[in-house]
């Protein structure tokens, strides 16, 4: 890498060197029996380039020719966009390693033998069910040099561990699944998600008819992502750099409901985007999107902070989802870090209590559909329960969520609970209660 | 390097194993709002080896070919012990091998183009979008061409080199409402060269005139509706909300799903019918042979409305006594291959638009796919731009149509199928297991659906 990047800095004004070796081994097994071992490794880089004012940007799996993948840069540099940022400074620091014993010495086998537990103990609590887990330990090694000196390299493992059960009959398929994220082999978390989807399933078991207008809803954590996603993608510094956000003109105004706090957080342990320094080198941290429902900043990656003319944040991720992802193919863009919402105090059943008569949304299908720049969101429930007198009485289905988040988050806010758990790895909240949404059924 | 990767095969222990390679060559240009978002190239080389022992699976994916002979020990490995722990029971169906070599002439190719053209001809469809009215925000136009050389061999003795072009440009652009940021999109796309992407001048003014209109939308209300898809939305649909239940991996170690769908079972109207038809020249994603080296196949989903065929894969098709159908596709080389869809369409039915039109008194015209999900029988799927209809007549805009259902239901409720059929690939592409944005193209005529529950206030 080092003999990239002087290559590449006596052919341009300034570069940057960027790998991503990453080892990552998925199993699945179907019921309680393994189905599948495989074992990737992959590894590429990318390289950006600054010539007269003007970025360039390529990638390649190709480490050994380097004048292939200059070539490249500087061909894009030619028209690139204009850049009005320096890469940053700040020497070379220890490497970062977070990896876990636990996770780098287990064998092949130990994981199978993690797993196949697992699966009998979902089998177990699900005798009806089609059941189905999916393990994958990834191990990444990051590395970054630019011509301003700075040297970082960071290595980090995790274990997702994905649980799903399938039940069908004509009529009615019900399919509940989740996923969590640990760092050693241990059961803990697992047999707790295990308890939960179980008992959504006891739960789905009666069929009732959704109800149809406005109605009080509490969004449990994987539901409570739909009224979340706009807001988030609206604090983007690359939606701001296109004037595309509602949010554009509000920081210090008050945006949501007092009693939510947002966090843009790269530090907290256990999450999927935990992070000591982001895809350019720039340290992360934990910011505040919302605090106490004031809108306090977007968070940016070094193009949008110079293109808007605000700090960077430390949050230029090399991903193209929604929720962030890492890849070298990829050039940096603001993305989001953890996102944390604080938890308030009420339990799942006290939030359910307190709302007496209305629905509860465990899962939504087609996130991302609607306006999400607008904040207008419009969902299926995938999962959802009716509740009547404080407690859930069934399943429903064939209906849809549908509302602005801005207004329903500003306006609607009953409670927000007090019970967080993390969902899709990423996204760090309490259910939040409404007032009232709009159900079509 | 055929002859390295046969021989890697030829010591290798598995009972089964095959290679894939694949070189890849990219270009990407973003243009948000007057910025240059992405400017960039791309290069890839990359494997992927399967092994089957003793009924299990084993794979490694690995971007080193300096590494494949150690990463089929390792694949081999893998297998030997899912075997053993897995009770040993996968199979596959036989199948003939194939020798086969396909290259395509694209009429421009996009890898000679310079980038300095691309980015020109971006420019110049931004200018044609905004220049249809002052009040556009923006425009917001992706390109992306990407060209895919495939390297398949098993110890079978196939051995199939494949080319895959694909070239798509979203043209799309935005307008600033007191209701937020709306959007109108379209796009372009094929196995093709970059001729395809030139002379789309009038693609773009249908953009910027779109989201004029657009601006002043009410969104859409909230219930159950009579609906009429485009050929687009409707191809979309059918994928979602049927063509993924057909797929055989969904089903075949699932006796209470495979139970629904046993040949045979009437989903619709004697009117439907439904294919996957493997292999469309020209169209994004297609190829002759699939990633088990298996011929794509023609595949009647349904035929008179009944059940008539699943989608396999060899081990799908030898667990349930079907035919392989080469639907065992992977989106790249870092994925082993899995039951995926190819082109998915329904097939011409009787019915004029007018006729369908005719009988709705309050309904909506949706159109243009955004995305969409299935979950088993919940499916869910969004429109680019809608309308009203009332009186049988096409009315004004409505906005944030977002449709959903029941499978099922649904199917049944089509009771009218348009003879205007179009297949189209979209920009994006169809995820499943993890494997995303695998390219595929969905078609129907316009088809009228009763009782749509679509999201609302």
């Amino acid at each position: 890498m080092t003999s990239l990047l002087s290559k590449a800095r006596a052919a341009t004004d300034a570069a940057e060197v960027y790998t991503l070796e990453r080892s990552s081994t998925p199993l699945s097994f179907q019921m309680d029996k393994l189905e599948s071992i495989n074992t990737r490794h992959t590894r590429g880089l990318a390289l950006r380039v600054i010539r007269d004012g003007r970025l360039g940007f390529a990638s390649s799996t190709d480490f050994a020719d380097e004048a292939a993948i200059l070539d490249a840069a500087l061909t894009t540099a030619a028209h690139g966009d204009d850049v009005a940022f320096e890469f940053p400074g700040g020497g070379e620091t220890e490497p970062v390693d977070s990896r876990t014993s636990e996770l780098i010495d287990a064998t092949l086998e130990d994981l199978v033998d993690f797993g196949e537990a697992l699966a009998q103990r979902l089998r177990a609590e699900a005798p009806k069910a089609e059941t189905k887990v999916d393990l994958e330990r990834v191990v990444d090694t990051i590395r970054i040099a630019n011509s301003s000196g700075l040297v970082r390299e960071e290595r980090r493992s995790s274990l997702v561990v994905e649980l799903t059960m399938t039940q069908a009959k004509e009529g009615d398929i019900l399919p509940i699944g989740d996923s969590v994220r640990i760092a050693a082999l241990d059961a803990q978390e697992p047999e707790r998600l295990i308890q939960s989807l179980a008992a959504r399933m006891r739960w789905s078991e009666t069929v009732v008819p959704a109800p149809n207008g406005q109605v009080p809803a509490v969004f449990a954590p994987s539901g409570a992502i739909g009224l979340l996603l706009p807001i988030m993608i609206g604090s983007s510094g690359s939606l701001l750099a296109m004037g595309a956000t509602p949010l554009e003109n509000r920081i210090g105004e008050q945006v949501l409901d007092p009693r939510l706090s947002i966090f843009d957080d790269a530090t907290l342990p256990g999450g999927s985007v935990t992070r000591a320094f982001d895809d350019e080198g720039l340290p992360t941290r934990r910011s505040p999107l919302m605090a106490g429902g004031v809108f306090s900043g977007f968070y940016h990656d070094l193009t949008t902070a110079s293109q808007t003319g605000q700090a960077a944040s430390g949050n230029g991720y090399r991903s193209t989802s929604r929720l962030t992802q890492f890849d070298y193919r990829w050039p940096p863009g603001a993305n989001m870090s953890n996102i944390v919402v604080e938890a308030g105090a009420s339990s799942e059943e006290e939030l359910l209590r307190e709302m007496g008569d209305g629905v509860l949304i465990d899962g939504l299908l087609g996130l991302g559909q609607g306006n999400l720049m607008a904040g207008d969101f419009s969902n299926n429930i995938g999962l959802g329960f009716l509740v009547q007198g404080g407690k859930v009485v069934g399943r429903i289905k064939n209906a849809m969520v549908a509302g602005n988040a801005y207004q329903l988050l500003e306006e609607n806010v009953s409670a927000v609970g007090g019970e967080p758990a993390w969902v899709y790895g990423q996204i760090r909240t309490p259910a939040i209660a409404l007032t009232r949404v709009s159900v079509s059924s | 390097m055929e002859q390295r990767i046969l021989h890697a095969i030829e010591r290798c222990g598995a009972d089964y194993s095959e290679v894939r390679i694949e070189r890849s060559k990219r270009s990407r240009v973003f243009f948000q709002r007057g910025k240059l978002t992405a400017f960039e190239t791309a290069n890839e080389v990359g494997g992927v080896v399967r092994c089957l022992k003793n009924g299990g699976w084993g794979v490694a994916v690995f971007n080193d070919l300096a590494q494949l002979e150690a990463k089929m020990d390792e694949a081999e490995r893998a297998a030997a012990l899912v075997g053993a722990r897995s009770g040993g029971e996968v199979r596959l169906t036989d199948v003939e091998p194939v020798r086969a070599e396909h290259r395509v002439q694209l009429i421009e190719d996009f890898r000679t183009v310079p980038m300095e053209e691309k980015k020109r001809l971006i420019e110049h469809y931004d200018a044609v979008i905004r220049g249809e009215s002052k009040e556009i925000h923006g425009s917001n136009i992706e390109y992306k061409d990407i060209f895919r050389e495939f390297t398949f061999a098993n110890s079978e003795g196939s051995y199939i080199v494949q080319e895959l072009p694909d070239i798509t440009l979203m043209l799309g652009a935005m307008i600033g409402t007191q209701d937020g940021m709306q959007i109108a999109f379209e796009p372009v796309s094929g196995a093709k060269g970059f001729e395809i992407v030139r002379g789309c001048d009038s693609i773009a003014e249908t953009v910027g005139r779109r989201v004029v209109k657009v601006a002043g939308a009410p969104p859409v209300r909230g219930g159950q509706h009579t609906v009429i898809l485009d050929p687009d939305l409707a191809g979309v649909f059918i994928h979602e909300a049927f063509g993924h239940f057909c797929e055989a991996d969904f089903l075949f170690k699932n006796p209470q799903l495979a139970d629904i769908m046993t040949l045979g079972n009437t989903f619709g109207s004697e009117e439907l019918q439904v294919v996957d038809e493997g292999y469309l020249p020209g169209e994004r994603g297609n190829v002759p042979y699939d990633d088990e080296g298996v011929p794509r196949t023609k595949t009647y989903l349904i035929k008179h409305g009944k059940l008539h065929s699943l989608l396999h894969s060899r081990e799908t098709a030898a667990s349930m006594g079907g035919e392989p159908t080469g639907n065992a596709r992977a989106t790249s080389y870092e994925y082993a291959p899995i039951v995926r869809m190819t082109n998915t369409y329904i097939e011409n039915g009787s019915s004029t638009f007018e006729e369908m039109l005719k009988g709705i008194d309050h309904g909506i015209y949706a159109c243009g796919a955004f995305g969409g999900q299935t979950e088993f029988e919940q499916f869910s799927f969004s429109a680019g731009h809608a309308y009203e209809i009332a009186d049988g007549e096409i009315g004004g805009p409505v906005r944030n149509v977002v449709l959903s259902g029941n499978l099922f239901e649904t199917l049944r409720s089509i009771d009218r199928i348009g003879d205007d059929l179009q297949i189209t690939g979209g920009v994006g592409g169809c995820g499943k297991g993890g494997q995303s944005k695998l390219a595929v193209t969905v078609g129907s005529p316009h088809i009228r659906i009763q009782n749509v529950t679509i999201g609302g206030e």
